[in-house]
């Protein structure tokens, strides 16, 4: 039965994802007081982009082609191991703790930046380059979140720290889970690629992770984007389950239909959060793309003043 | 109570880091604002639970929204719009540190403050969430030193009084009253005094050009 609850929150993960991209496009064209796209969209993208044929750049290597199908792997295999629809570790979540998680999440992004630097476009380059400064600076900062949720449960396992913040308020309200809450939701906007620090438009002056796919066409593309749709999943379902909504997760001995249930919860969860991203991109203009690391300055302070009140208050 | 004081006082911290963030001038007046209310908040709750000093921590709290959370900065945004034709335009035009930067120094200050008062006067006091006062006087000290503007400044050295008030009420609350309310209200002399000379120095300033500043500096 555990295999089989595995195999749905592979599914649920791959067939939603694209979901609730779709429901946030359509949110902030609304707020925009335009009609907006359908919720479905990204799924008629992607069948569009099915549809059509793959061309590569001649100058490129097998690498180029591969490199989305192994991102989507690693995604697939990260919606296994992280706590999404169950309180409790299903049978592959041992394979990796909060640390291997986000070792999975780095090599996926490594991946696809060599590919994007294989394509040889200089605006995949540009997209690279940036994305990679940005993930220097970012990256050293999840590890001080993940050390301060170890700090807090004793633990790395994601699991663990969903069940310790569900069953101690003195720990889900002390400053030490508020301050890391707050860092990993600006973190949260660096990776999902929202506003303030990223714009969904062509601007070369703007544009980060949009410019890396440059050379992608057809079926290449659409695992590439239903990868990307996947990473915004996962990374929003683990600041839900984990860090701010911990509750209503099923715990051990729940059964199908507790789960089934649970998986609406957690989209209407997964549902307001990005209604609070539409908010802020709708209503936060672009910083300047070297203002971003003031940016991350401002998350590595909060994840810096977490460990600071932890001293001050045990 | 002591997790309520340590969540205002990590808000102060947080208030400053955002001043650091802010170039424009009200805004920083604003957060200024905003931190002596919190400041007063602080004051309310340690009467409360001091019922020996109550009354007394009760009149600083009244005092301090009073002078530092109303009219320090109505004065200081009446002088802003009393020289400058657009005052919410006004802002800090070369810090000598990018925020970034600033943002770092201001987090290795915070620790230094931290070892500072765990290394002294903690073993007197007793009272480990007694380094945030220290941490955010060396933080507004870091705002003094890395803003050009008069404004800010300023702004600065009310947010070290801010420090004082809130150290002086949680960690020395036994100091005579007269000395607590006396500081606040010599303040907003200071302010009014401050105001002053920053309205002559920047239209002087502005009149005769950066040689006059020179010249202004000595």
């Amino acid at each position: 039965m555990l295999y089989l609850y595995s195999l749905l929150e592979i599914l649920y993960v791959l067939l939603l994802a694209p979901l609730i991209a779709g429901i946030q496009n359509s949110l902030e064209e609304k707020f925009e007081s335009k009609r907006g796209p359908s919720i479905f969209q990204p799924y008629y993208d992607l069948w569009k982009l099915f549809q059509k044929e793959s061309l590569v750049p001649e100058v490129s290597s097998p690498l180029f082609r591969r490199g989305p199908y192994f991102v989507l792997m690693f995604y697939i295999f990260l919606s296994m191991i992280l706590p999404i629809i169950t309180a409790y570790p299903l049978p592959f979540a041992p394979a990796a703790d909060f640390v291997g998680g986000g070792l999975f999440f780095g090599a996926a992004a490594a991946i696809k930046k060599f590919s994007a630097i294989d394509s040889r476009s200089n605006y995949a380059h540009l997209g690279t380059s940036r994305t990679a400064s940005i993930g220097a600076l970012s990256e050293p900062i999840i590890v001080l979140i993940f050390i301060m949720l170890g700090v807090l449960s004793n633990t790395n396992n994601p699991f663990v720290i969903n069940s310790v913040l569900r069953s101690s308020p003195t720990w889900y309200y002390s400053l030490l889970h508020g301050f890391v809450t707050v860092a990993f939701f600006l973190i949260l906007i660096i990776e999902t690629g929202q506003l303030p620090v990223e714009s969904h438009t062509n601007g070369e002056f703007g544009m980060i992770d949009q410019s890396m796919p440059f050379e992608y066409t057809g079926r290449d593309l659409a695992i590439y984007k239903w990868s990307a749709y996947m990473k915004s999943f996962l990374l929003m379902s683990v600041f839900l389950n984990v860090f701010i909504v911990p509750f209503w997760v099923p715990g051990e001995g729940s059964g199908f239909l507790q789960i089934v249930l649970y998986m609406c919860i957690h989209l209407v969860k997964l549902s307001m959060l990005v209604l609070l991203f539409a908010l802020i991109n709708t209503t936060v203009s672009k910083f300047r793309l070297y203002k971003n690391f003031d940016f991350i300055a401002a998350a590595f302070a909060l994840a810096f003043l977490a460990s600071l009140a932890y001293y001050v208050s045990s | 109570m002591e997790q309520i004081f340590q969540i205002l006082g990590f808000f102060l911290i947080v208030l400053t880091l955002l001043m650091q963030w802010e170039i424009y001038v009200n805004r920083v007046i604003l957060l200024f604002s905003i931190s002596s209310f919190i400041v007063a908040l602080f004051l309310v709750l340690l009467g409360t639970s001091k019922p020996g000093e109550g009354t007394l921590l009760f009149v600083l709290a009244g005092l301090t929204v009073f002078t530092r959370g109303l009219i320090i900065p109505i004065i200081m945004n009446r002088a802003l719009h009393s020289l400058y034709k657009k005052p919410w335009r006004v802002r800090e035009d070369k810090p000598a540190m990018g925020v970034g930067g600033s943002i770092l120094v201001s987090l290795a200050l915070i620790l230094g403050g931290y070892f500072i008062y765990q290394n002294s006067l903690y073993e007197v006091l007793k009272i480990k969430s007694g380094s945030v006062p220290f941490a955010l006087f060396l933080q507004a000290s870091l705002l003094i030193i890395s803003r050009k503007n008069a404004y800010i400044q300023m702004m600065g050295f009310l947010v070290m009084e801010n420090a004082v008030v809130m150290l002086s009420g949680w960690v020395f609350s036994g100091l005579p009253f007269i000395v607590e309310a006396g500081a606040i209200l010599d303040l907003l002399g200071l302010v009014v005094v401050s105001s002053l000379i920053i309205r002559v120095r920047e239209g002087a300033i502005m009149q005769e050009g950066d040689i006059y500043e020179k010249e202004l500096r000595g």
